[in-house]
C-alpha cells in the first residue's frame, strides 16, 4: 500500500530586476519559464505577462535612477499573486486619470483591474504594489 | 520586435513582428510618425506576428488611428484580440475600412512607375 505524500508547494519566482523598460522582456521569459513549472495555463498566462508588464513599467517611471526593482510571483487557487517593489517617488493609484481614447495614463491599471486586484502601498520612499490575477473562470 | 513598411501613394501597410510593449513601443511611433508624414493617409497595420502587446504599444495604436484618415489592425491576433477586448477598444479593427482606390493608370514616364513605393524593415 502506497502512502499519499503531501502535495508540494507550488515555488514562487522572486528577481530582481534592474531599473529599465528592457528588462520587461526578461521578466516575461522567467515567468513563462516558471508557469510551465507550476501548470498555468495559457490564457491565465496571458494575463500573468500583461500585468506584470504593466507594473514593471509603472514601476520604471516610478522608481529612483540606478534602483532596481523585487518581484515575486506566487500561484495558489486564488490566481497568481505579483508583489512588486520599488524605492522612489511612488505614485498615487487612486489619483490615476481613467484612461479615455484621448489620454494614455491610466490604460495599464484599467487593465489591471479588469483582469483582477491591484493595492499599491507606499511607506516613506518604499512602494510595494500588490496584485492578484484571477484563474480564468 | 520588426516593423516593415510599405508605402503606396496615400496607402500605407505596415507589419508588426514581436513584443509591443513600452521597450519598443517608441519605435513604432517613430514608423507611424514617418509614415505620416509622408501623407500617408490610409493605414493598414498586421499585427499577426505580434506576440506581446502591452498599453504603451496600444497607445501608439491609438494614437496612429487619431492622426491617420482611415487606419485599421487585422483581426485574429489572439493576444491582440484579448487586450481590445478587454479595453473597450475593438473599434481598432479594420473591417469596416472601405475598399483601397484603384489602381491609376500606368503613368507614361516608366521612371515614374514605382517611385512611391517604399519599403524599410527595421528592428530592434
Amino acid at each position: 500500500m502506497s502512502i499519499p505524500r503531501a502535495q508540494e508547494a507550488m515555488p514562487d519566482l522572486s528577481l530582481a530586476l534592474p531599473r529599465e523598460d528592457s528588462q520587461a522582456r526578461h521578466l516575461r521569459e522567467q515567468i513563462r519559464i516558471w508557469a510551465a513549472t507550476v501548470g498555468i495555463g495559457e490564457r491565465q498566462l496571458d494575463d500573468v505577462l500583461l500585468v506584470a508588464s504593466e507594473l514593471l513599467s509603472n514601476a520604471v517611471r516610478a522608481s529612483d535612477v540606478g534602483s532596481s526593482i523585487s518581484v515575486n510571483f506566487a500561484n495558489s487557487t486564488l490566481g497568481v499573486t505579483v508583489h512588486m517593489e520599488n524605492t522612489g517617488p511612488g505614485f498615487d493609484i487612486e489619483s490615476l486619470p481613467l484612461p479615455s481614447r484621448q489620454r494614455h495614463g491610466g490604460r495599464g491599471i484599467a487593465i489591471m483591474r479588469a483582469l483582477g486586484t491591484v493595492a499599491v502601498i507606499q511607506e516613506g520612499t518604499q512602494t510595494l504594489v500588490t496584485a492578484v490575477i484571477r484563474p480564468p473562470r | 520586435m520588426k516593423v516593415t513598411c510599405t508605402i503606396d501613394g496615400t496607402s500605407a501597410n505596415i507589419g508588426v513582428a514581436g513584443d509591443l510593449d513600452s521597450n519598443t513601443a517608441p519605435m513604432l511611433q517613430s514608423e507611424f510618425d514617418r509614415v505620416l508624414e509622408s501623407g500617408a493617409q490610409r493605414i493598414l497595420v498586421d499585427v499577426s506576428e505580434v506576440t506581446f502587446l502591452s498599453s504603451s504599444g496600444l497607445s501608439v495604436l491609438i494614437d496612429a488611428q487619431q492622426r491617420a484618415q482611415q487606419f485599421g489592425v487585422n483581426r485574429g491576433n489572439r493576444i491582440v484580440d484579448r487586450l481590445l477586448v478587454l479595453v473597450g477598444l475593438t473599434n481598432l479593427y479594420g473591417d469596416d475600412l472601405p475598399a483601397e482606390p484603384d489602381e491609376p493608370d500606368e503613368p507614361d514616364d516608366p521612371d515614374v512607375a514605382g517611385r512611391d513605393q517604399q519599403s524599410s524593415p527595421t528592428s530592434a
